[in-house]
């Protein structure tokens, strides 16, 4: 590890971070490495810490033991804690918390010191989040998508070190939260801040960020891009949290597993779960096939059909309109790829 | 069984671990209570060193205790039916103009009830308005109803208000859901308002007969214009009558007793009832009256109002027109309602001031230390005003001579005695404020000392202001109190009208009164549309 007077490319370093609650354990020896300049999200069921995670790096919340650096200097640590207001970290609640007795530039301005270029920035960065022409609405006037830009936009005026996100779609409604994710992840590369996200939606992790931390139970599981995580995830939990996996109970031995749906290498021996994801498995008619088609959702772009396998197992398969299936057709797969872990 | 939804979602966080500055906010709350709490301790420990408890023959306390406990449950067994009829009719029913009915009823809140006593006196008797109305198809003149009829019509009339007040927005936030599901299972409607509406409507209505029983049982005014001997009106009488204040003391302790047993008795009753809000998908559909129900319902809200109000008007405006008439001296009146705005306002802005660091400590620093604070502020809301009084009169001329009979000491006593109306209206609005809002402002670079006031304490001005104009509305009433603290010959409205209705010159008494409810008029109205139509 290195000293920690040095300055270190990362914008957020967290140690050991435990925090217990009076009737739970929020944070159990959680780490994070945040790099400058990325978007890195915490994904985790609900209750697993995660938001506690981010009211610690904020400084809401202190944590009965561990260290926190920002941008290399220590903000968390043994009898050291650096108050909320000096730590130059920017903060997106959840519900906004617009401050509702000021207009909107009011709220932009909050963070900046009275000296000139206050009213320019202002202006900049309400620019830059699309709402240069509603600065003198009050918050409640605006839609929910308006006053969760008007969060970022107050938040990224003080030009924080870094900036931090809670949830911060679940207070929009389906239909709107596509659109505003692609805004906000533009407006963020704009002004080039390190972000950290906090979320639940596996799908919105995965679709924004160059970093997932996967959370459970207090800890950081398993930090990587989000295709890494996808594709090599580092046990079952992972795996079945981040999206639709089968796992196949099977005995490896000399370097490969056979199962029901075909032979994978692997280095591990005894007993192990083979997991695959649906879009991995091809489908071909065949009548001569061990599996039939147990069920079948037709969604237009793509179909999911259920298999029933040799021996009652069951297996989900993904893939385009075609070939048309039918109720216990009988048919043949190829894996592309699976994973291995022991079981 | 009590019908109990359960709540599903959390409730929001209200505490805050980094909210405005620091933890210490408990001991500036402290110290704004402690006045409050001061009464009780100087007389016990007057009464204990003094060796007074034998000063009152105990015949005379069993005589005072009957006396003004029949009083205590007959004002609060009839305030709060009549205060659930007006309540029910208003709200549950399709009654013609409830609205406005709704609002008139609570409106002799503005009366103070020796105004009350005044009225009855000025109306009845030899000399009654309403003799001279009954003179006129031959009848005698109505006899004066003193003693116990008296006051309890009075102190029944005034409390309504409190139990209308109290049971309308519970009643208005019930879900209607459950009384249909009741109805759907086939239970009769009288069987679902016994076993759905009246159950949900037990914890409002415990808070309204805590609050109505409180008022009788430190009613001063009344009972003492219309000669009804309660604990408080013996208590001001051994205080006028005699040099050896011993006695006025001790009963001034058993009265605090009196008063924090209706205090406990009330969060007996509270017991496990579960005080939950349902949010209302619909609104309720009003029960349909039937043609003498209408008839009733409207008689009954009429009788109230005008009794409560109309007839205290008629009987200061009449009084004053004969008086006038007649060219009778009404005396000055425009520097008593200077000296009672003056104190009023200066009392208000204090109590406003004191409520910041105790709704802070309490709401967002909640510890041990922050609850009792909050229970000893609630608890010390109960003493009756006279006992307050007559603590500070005993705690200056023991500790603090140069205070006593000064106006200082006035105020201290009233900020002591109304500091929890102000803080319990700061209170509920900063539990509505989310604490991300101060954690944003935090987040943003911004000191805790800025954050209090550019965010928390402008958030709070709607609440504060509110305390304060309800603080403002129970000065200008005060009367027991004031009576003993005031500074020689200081002279405010209420006291102007209790001196000169005892003394029998109504017309005189009616010109102030007719003052202070002008006065106490707009910040009157500005509470009730509040509470009413939130």
């Amino acid at each position: 590890m290195t000293s920690t007077t040095e300055p270190t490319p990362l914008a957020i370093r967290a140690r050991g971070l435990t925090k217990r609650f009076p009737d739970a354990v929020a944070l159990n020896e959680f780490d994070i490495d945040v790099w400058e300049g990325s978007l890195l999200t915490i994904l985790g069921p609900s209750g697993c810490g995660k938001t506690t995670a981010l009211r610690v790096i904020a400084g809401f919340e202190q944590p009965d033991t561990g260290t926190v650096e920002i941008r290399g200097s220590a903000v968390v640590g043994p009898g050291l804690w650096v108050p909320p207001e000096r730590r130059r970290v920017g903060m997106v609640f959840q519900d906004y918390a617009l401050f509702p007795h000021m207009t909107v530039r009011r709220n932009v301005a909050y963070g900046l010191s009275t000296e000139d270029g206050r009213s320019r920035r202002v202006a900049e960065v309400l620019e830059m989040v699309g709402l240069g022409d509603q600065a003198n609405r009050m918050p409640h006037e605006l839609s929910g998508g308006q006053q969760q830009r008007v969060a970022l936009a107050r938040a990224l005026a003080p030009q924080p070190q870094v900036i931090l996100l809670d949830e911060p779609f679940s207070n929009l409604d389906a239909a709107l939260r596509e659109r505003v994710r692609r805004e906000l992840k533009s407006i963020l590369l704009e002004a080039r801040t390190t972000a950290v996200f906090v979320t639940h939606d596996q799908e919105e992790a995965l679709a924004m960020s160059d970093i997932v931390a996967v959370m459970r139970e207090g800890r950081v599981v398993q930090a990587a891009p989000p295709d890494q995580l996808y594709i090599h995830p580092i046990d079952p939990w992972v795996a079945g949290f981040l999206g639709d996996a089968a796992f196949i109970p099977a005995i490896a031995a000399n370097g490969s597993v056979s199962t029901p749906v075909g032979t994978f290498e692997t280095k591990l021996a005894g007993p192990v779960q083979v997991m695959l994801r649906p879009e991995s498995v091809a489908v071909t008619p065949d009548p001569e096939g061990d599996l039939w088609v147990a069920d079948r959702e037709f969604f237009g772009h793509d179909q999911l059909v259920t298999l029933i396998m040799p021996g009652g197992g069951r297996l989900r398969a993904r893939f385009g309109p075609t070939p048309l299936l039918a109720h216990n057709q009988r048919v043949r797969v190829s894996v592309e790829r699976a994973v291995v872990f022991p079981a | 069984m009590t019908a109990t939804v359960p709540i599903l979602a959390p409730p929001p966080r209200t505490t805050s671990r980094q909210g405005p500055p620091g933890r210490w906010w408990w001991v500036v709350a402290l110290l704004a209570v402690l006045p409050g709490l001061l009464p009780p301790v100087v007389l016990v420990a007057q009464v204990v060193t003094g060796g007074a408890v034998r000063t009152v023959p105990i015949s005379r306390l069993l005589e005072l205790l009957w006396q003004t406990g029949g009083l205590v449950w007959a004002v609060t067994l009839a305030a709060g039916l009549v205060g659930l009829a007006t309540a029910w009719l208003t709200t549950a029913t399709d009654l013609q103009g409830r609205r406005i009915w709704s609002t008139l009823v609570t409106l002799p809140l503005v009366i103070p009830s020796y105004v009350g006593a005044l009225t009855l006196l000025g109306a009845t008797g030899a000399r009654g308005i309403l003799s001279e109305v009954t003179g006129w198809f031959g009848w005698g003149p109505i006899p004066t109803p003193i003693g116990f009829f008296g006051a309890f019509v009075v102190l029944t009339v005034y409390s309504i208000p409190l139990v209308h007040l109290t049971v309308v927005p519970v009643l208005r936030r019930l879900d209607p859901a459950l009384e249909d599901a009741a109805r759907g299972l086939g239970a009769p409607r009288w069987r679902v308002f016994r076993t759905v509406t009246l159950p949900q409507l037990r914890p409002p209505l415990a808070a309204a007969g805590l609050l109505v029983a409180l008022y009788a049982v430190s009613d001063f005014g009344a009972v003492s214009l219309l000669r009804y001997d309660t604990f408080t009106r013996a208590i001001y009488a051994q205080y006028q009558g005699r040099l050896d204040r011993r006695p006025a003391m001790t009963l001034a302790v058993v009265l605090i007793v009196v008063a924090l047993t209706v205090l406990w008795m009330e969060r007996r009753t509270r017991g496990r009832a579960a005080y939950h809000r349902s949010k209302t998908s619909r609104p309720r559909t009003p029960v349909a009256l039937t043609r003498g129900g209408r008839v009733g319902g409207t008689a009954l809200l009429a009788l109230l109002v005008v009794a409560g109000l109309g007839l205290p008007i008629a009987v200061i405006g009449s009084w004053l027109a004969r008086g006038v008439g007649l060219g009778l001296e009404i005396g000055s009146i425009w520097s008593e309602a200077a000296r009672s705005v003056t104190v009023s306002v200066i009392s208000a802005t204090i109590a406003a001031l004191a409520a910041i660091p105790v709704a802070i400590t309490t709401v967002r620093y909640r510890s041990r230390i922050s609850s009792s604070i909050d229970t000893a502020m609630w608890s010390s809301y109960a003493l009756p005003h006279i006992t307050v009084g007559l603590a500070l009169v005993a705690f200056s001329l023991a500790y603090a001579r140069s205070w006593y009979q000064s106006l200082a000491l006035l105020i201290v006593g009233y900020v002591a005695m109304f500091l929890p109306q102000a803080a319990g209206s700061a209170q509920s609005v900063l539990l509505q404020v989310s604490p991300q809002l101060e954690e944003a402002s935090l987040s943003l670079g911004r000191s805790r000392w800025r954050t209090l006031t550019a965010i928390t304490i402008p958030l709070m001005a709607r609440g504060l202001a509110v305390g304060a104009a309800l603080v403002f509305l129970t000065v200008m009433k005060e009367l027991p109190a004031t009576l003993l603290l005031r500074p020689t010959g200081y002279e405010t409205l209420a006291v102007r009208i209790w001196s000169t209705t005892a003394e029998g010159f109504y017309t005189r008494a009616s010109a102030a009164a007719l003052l202070l409810l002008t006065v106490s008029a707009l910040p009157l109205y500005l509470l009730i549309s509040r509470d009413l139509h939130d």
